[in-house]
């Protein structure tokens, strides 16, 4: 919900850091088009490397929303839960596909067997096939990301640009720093200290408008 | 040209209601009339914010376009009313929060679609302090 | 249907046909051919071993019997020659003398044989020529007679293999023919795990996005009108401890007696033994240790005098708790959380808050006897102002009645009764309303203390 001044309540919520809600912020020599080369050049295959909250679902998604808007068709599979396979639907969706780019988010999760299936029809079909993984794989490494603090601070004051300045760059290093370059759980905690910051200030306004209480 | 506004006005001009009252208002477009809008959607519903992924029900819909069932007419009001649930009333929440606003989205043929949206509290519920006792 | 048979972990993802039904279908069958299976394994070990045994040991009579001669039996099967021990006896029925070759009863069946020779020997060793000793016969068939009547408890342990199987197939089939043709709002209804029926319409609803009351519910109080269900009952980890002792300790021991029953006796399988026989052994005593906390502890109830409750409503809440026991501390909390279910990445995280909690009792240091549970009651008030219960895909608001409690040589304990509470009336707030907040959360009077009733006997504050 928006506050009278257009500004969201907590810039931190869910839906404003889920993958594909923050413009994905590449380091310098590196972009979107740039790893599309790679990409093309490892015969369109390519795996996006990266511990927990690195960015690496963001990156698939940025990714995914630029082919797409340069007429390179997609399709986007997301592995929660550690599924072990791609049920009966996907496959056939899979088989119907054409020029087509492939983009599995959890890859590692598939079972050795699935994982060989999918890989045989992407060949077979001549499909682009892009995934992400904790460590390396079997296909070609495309892109790592490896976030840093001057990161974390590009993005978080990205956020705050929707909300109140009510977080400082000592706030994200400290964060950062807690939460050994997780990204996402250094969102997650900068929710609850806005939070908190916002809750106090809300106070403290009230009580100067009315002071006599 | 001035790209439109769309205006969405409580009757009454109340901003929060009860469980079970009734929810009315209008939507106007200015400036009118607009020849290139395909349809306008109206909908109220309640989405969550906060820590989880974002849940949404939209209690009460409808849609005017020119080619469909309910034709526009431009420069008049368009009217909207719903009996509102008893539950789930707006709430401020640690980690959720329930919002009820009534959206409006306006399909061109030309340009993009443009979408306005006016919150109201459903109920009287209190924010959510911790308090362990 | 999953590729390979998993015991323990739960099914993850979407591996389904496009058909649920056709599924579900095959599902059945899969879990009818383990049951039928379980059946003709059951009836075979029965009948081979069990029912011969009880059969000779019940209805066989005895007769003074003289041993003519010993030897070992051999036959050859799948290249592998096996022994067995054979007595030849005479004696006298109903003036009819009769001359066999016999041992137990497995030996009359055709049966009775091992690989080990050694055995067999030794067990010949016990038997010579011209002594005279008790032999048991039919005495339908006079025939039929044996001169070892013992129970193989090797059998019963077999039993449990084809056992289990039935077990799970009937639960599988059970479970099955229950859901056939039910849809997702009917099985809701009908005590599903407390769970929001998404695809029924919820503006039909009277309370939309609101839990459902527990089917469980239904059971009525014996001292207030409502029973309240308890989440989690301790029986799961219970269950859970003697599932894995059984598996486990049936696994070692089969393995251990196909080992030795070859005779093939070597240290170091016994050196390889010796630290699965302690897992087996420390799985057992965890399964004991909890079956013991469980029955120590005892069944906790709560009763409610109403339900659903509304907020800023006042209702009595009654508790009683069995078992057998010196508290340590003992108390009853009311809860009110927050959860959140996100998904990011590959990862589905849930956060929990707990936004508010009224510890309703606490009391220290008193015995609970078994022919003396513990009784006590309260009053419980959901503030005014206070949220209802919610819940949605991915976010939930909860209330939710502890009791939590610590015994000396027990862990600690807690049960978790489930509430669904329902916004209340609305009532004039103006004398609370401060500037710029549009609610105050209601409080009770200001008075914390809450009336208490203690079943005679017992004091307030029981000490021992």
């Amino acid at each position: 919900m928006r506050t009278p001044s257009g500004k969201v309540e907590n810039p931190f919520s869910a839906r404003f850091v889920r993958p594909g809600a923050i413009p994905y912020i590449f380091p310098p020599g590196c972009s979107l088009e740039s790893v599309y080369e790679v990409f093309l050049g490892n015969q369109r295959l390519g795996a996006v490397i990266g511990p927990h909250g690195a960015g690496k679902s963001a990156f698939i998604t940025a990714l995914t929303d630029w082919m797409e808007t340069n007429n390179q068709p997609c399709l986007q599979l997301e592995l929660h839960d550690g599924q072990r396979t791609l049920d009966q639907t996907t496959w056939q969706q899979l088989e119907a596909l054409h020029d087509t780019v492939v983009t599995v988010d959890g890859y590692e999760q598939l079972s050795a067997w699935s994982r060989y299936q999918l890989r045989r029809l992407c060949r077979k079909k001549h499909l682009g096939l892009i995934v992400t993984a904790h460590s390396d794989i079997e296909l070609p490494l495309l892109y790592a990301p490896e976030p840093n603090e001057d990161l974390a601070w590009q993005i978080v004051q990205y956020l705050l640009a929707r909300g109140e300045a009510l977080i400082t760059r000592e706030d994200v290093q400290v964060s950062f720093s807690r939460h050994q370059g997780n990204l996402r759980e250094m969102l997650f905690d900068l929710y609850d200290l806005y939070e908190v910051r916002r809750t106090l200030q809300s106070d403290q306004s009230v009580l100067d408008a009315h002071p006599q209480h | 040209m001035t790209e439109p506004r769309i205006l969405i006005h409580f009757e009454g001009k109340k901003t929060v209601y009860e469980p079970g009252e009734v929810l009315s208002g209008q939507v106007r477009i200015e400036p009118a009339p607009l020849q290139d809008i395909k349809a306008i959607e109206l909908s109220i519903l309640w989405y969550t914010d906060g820590k989880g992924d974002q849940d949404l029900h939209v209690r009460y819909f409808r849609r005017w376009s020119q080619d469909g069932d309910l034709p526009l007419e431009l420069g008049e009001p368009l009217r909207f009313q719903t009996v509102l649930p008893q539950t789930p009333l707006s709430y401020d929440g640690l980690i959720i929060r329930i919002r009820w606003c009534v959206r409006v989205r306006i399909f061109r043929s030309r340009g993009r679609e443009l979408v306005e949206e006016v919150p109201f509290r459903l109920g009287r519920v209190a924010p959510a302090r911790v308090r362990l006792q | 249907m999953a590729r390979w048979f998993r015991l323990f972990e739960k099914k993850r993802g979407n591996r389904r046909t496009g058909s649920e039904k056709i599924a579900g279908m095959w599902e059945g069958v899969f879990f009818g051919a383990l049951f039928l299976l379980g059946c003709f394994g059951f009836w075979l070990t029965i009948s081979l071993f069990v029912l011969p045994e009880w059969w000779v040991n019940r209805d066989f009579r005895p007769v003074p019997a003289r041993i003519l001669e010993t030897r070992v039996g051999t036959t050859v099967r799948d290249g592998q020659t096996l022994y067995r021990p054979e007595v030849c006896i005479e004696y006298k029925v109903a003036g009819k003398i009769y001359r066999l070759w016999t041992y137990d009863i497995h030996t009359v069946q055709g049966n009775g044989f091992s690989v080990d020779k050694d055995r067999v020997s030794r067990t010949l060793e016990r038997f010579h020529p011209e002594e005279i000793i008790t032999c048991w016969y039919d005495p339908r068939n006079p025939e039929i007679a044996v001169i070892d009547r013992g129970f193989w408890l090797g059998a019963w342990l077999v039993l449990l293999i084809p056992l289990s199987f039935v077990i799970l197939g009937a639960g599988g089939v059970s479970y099955h023919l229950w859901r056939w043709g039910k849809s997702a709002e009917r099985l809701a209804v009908q005590g599903r795990p407390l769970s929001l029926s998404f695809s029924a319409d919820p503006d039909a609803a009277m309370y939309p996005f609101v839990p459902e009351i527990p089917s469980r519910m239904g059971q009525p109080g014996t001292h207030l009108p409502y029973r309240l269900p308890v989440l989690g009952a301790p029986y799961r980890a219970i269950y859970a401890w003697l599932a894995a002792a059984l598996c486990w300790n049936i696994a070692v021991l089969g393995f251990a007696l196909g080992t030795y029953y070859a005779g093939r006796f070597d240290w170091s399988f016994t050196l390889f033994l010796l630290p699965c026989l302690v897992i087996g052994l420390t799985l057992l005593g965890a399964f004991f240790r909890q079956w013991m906390a469980a029955s120590a502890v005892g069944e906790t109830i709560v009763e409610i005098s109403d339900f659903p409750l509304l907020c800023g409503h006042r209702y009595r809440v009654y508790l009683k708790q069995t078992g057998w026991l010196r508290i340590n501390w003992l108390e009853m909390l009311l809860v009110c959380e927050e959860e959140a279910t996100f998904q990011h990445g590959t990862n589905t995280r849930r956060e929990c808050r707990r936004i508010w909690q009224k510890t309703l009792w606490r009391h220290e240091r008193f015995e609970i006897l078994r022919s003396v549970p513990f009784e006590t009651e309260t009053d419980i008030e959901i503030p005014h102002g206070m949220m209802h219960s919610f819940r949605s895909p991915h976010n939930e608001v909860r209330w939710r009645l502890y009791v939590r409690g610590n015994a000396q040589d027990w862990p600690n304990f807690e049960r978790v009764f489930p509430l669904v509470v329902l916004p209340g009336p609305d009532r004039d707030r103006k004398s609370d309303l401060r500037p710029g907040r549009e609610v105050v959360p209601a409080q009770t009077s200001g008075n914390e203390e809450t009336e208490e009733r203690v079943t005679p006997g017992q004091t307030s504050d029981a000490r021992p």
